[in-house]
């Protein structure tokens, strides 16, 4: 009876660790998460090379305890693939705002994309993405440039000229005047 | 004044009422064709006047005149006697167009000293002596006894002979 009272003793032990171990894991896979980016203010359009700013909210719907919850970012092109993505990891209990921001490629060209946050769990795929545009201007900002070496190249001539053609034509001016003279008093060399 | 044939470049320091005199003396005594004045006293019509009253040959002249503000002869060459950058390329081209053998004179180095400060002038004077003396010119400067000490003492240098010291 001693021996039976210990096993019985050693089962329900057993038994306790191993809820121990599945209510936590029951308590993860009734995790339910719902998550929105939203892009912030004034960065709806953006310039390549220019930072694009937003924020995750994560909820955590069946939080039991706070957990590490790894976001990802993905920029997508229009037809959806990633053309630049990052990860993170945020430790969320019921819910997290997260402020972030991604440089976008300056070799992206105008026009529409959007940016997605993604959780992945064991159970589902969460997401959230918003559109945003990108716009030419650092393009144009490279055509100003363009423009403006040229103008600084003619406005240095310009004034290389006006300082030293001056100075050259009165010479000249002056040689041919001494020339004349000579030549008329003696006659042509 | 002795002949100047086998001269380089000799300074002339006289008497104010006797430059005139040393320089007629020096134009009769020159066996050279042709030559340049730079006329710094007075304007060129009128240096040419008292050279022709002292017999001096004023066809072999070529005259350079720093007085005259106005226009005159077009065969004469008018220059600011502050622009000795101006005057030194002048100099240098009429030396360099005039064929044969030549000379230069300056007749007031000590006028130079009222628009230009003695550095200059030095400086100037030490460009036309080597230039003169690549090209086998005479030249012969005039300056009166008027006590620029300053700049005589940076010029006796550039001569091959100093009179009057």
């Amino acid at each position: 009876m001693k021996q039976i009272t210990t096993r019985g003793i050693l089962e329900v032990l057993a038994l306790l660790g191993l809820l121990g171990i599945l209510l936590p894991t029951s308590a993860q896979a009734a995790e339910t998460f719902t998550i929105k980016l939203e892009i912030a203010d004034n960065y709806h359009s953006v310039v390549a090379g220019d930072e694009i700013w937003f924020t995750t909210k994560v909820f955590n719907h069946g939080a039991v305890r706070r957990m590490d919850v790894t976001l990802k970012f993905d920029i997508l092109d229009g037809k959806g693939f990633s053309v630049k993505s990052k990860t993170k990891t945020i430790a969320v209990e019921t819910q997290v705002s997260d402020v972030d921001s991604m440089a976008i490629p300056i070799d992206l060209k105008e026009g529409n994309y959007a940016i997605r946050a993604s959780i992945t769990s064991l159970e589902k795929d969460y997401s959230s993405e918003e559109s945003f545009g990108i716009k030419g201007l650092k393009n144009e900002q490279d055509s100003y440039i363009l423009f403006a070496i040229p103008i600084f190249v003619l406005l240095s001539i310009g004034l290389l000229l006006n300082k030293y053609l001056p100075p050259y034509l009165e010479k000249r001016s002056l040689r041919n005047r001494i020339r004349g003279i000579v030549s008329k008093r003696i006659g042509k060399k | 004044m002795q002949s100047s044939e086998n001269m380089g470049s000799i300074l002339v320091i006289t008497k104010v009422e006797a430059i005139q005199r040393k320089i007629a003396e020096a134009i009769r005594g020159n066996n050279r064709d042709f030559g340049i004045y730079v006329s710094l006293n007075k304007n060129a019509k009128k240096a040419i006047e008292e050279l022709g009253k002292t017999n001096a040959s004023v066809e072999k002249i070529f005259m350079i005149d720093c007085v005259s503000s106005e226009k005159m002869d077009e065969n004469i060459l008018q220059i600011n006697p502050r622009e000795l950058g101006k005057l030194s390329f002048a100099i240098r081209e009429f030396l360099h167009e005039i064929p044969g053998e030549k000379w230069l004179i300056l007749d007031s180095l000590s006028t130079l000293l009222i628009y230009n400060n003695d550095n200059k002038v030095a400086q100037f004077m030490k460009e036309i002596t080597e230039y003169s003396s690549e090209k086998g010119v005479h030249v012969m400067a005039f300056t009166p006894k008027t006590g620029e000490e300053e700049l005589l003492n940076k010029i006796y240098g550039f001569f091959d002979k100093v009179e009057g010291k």
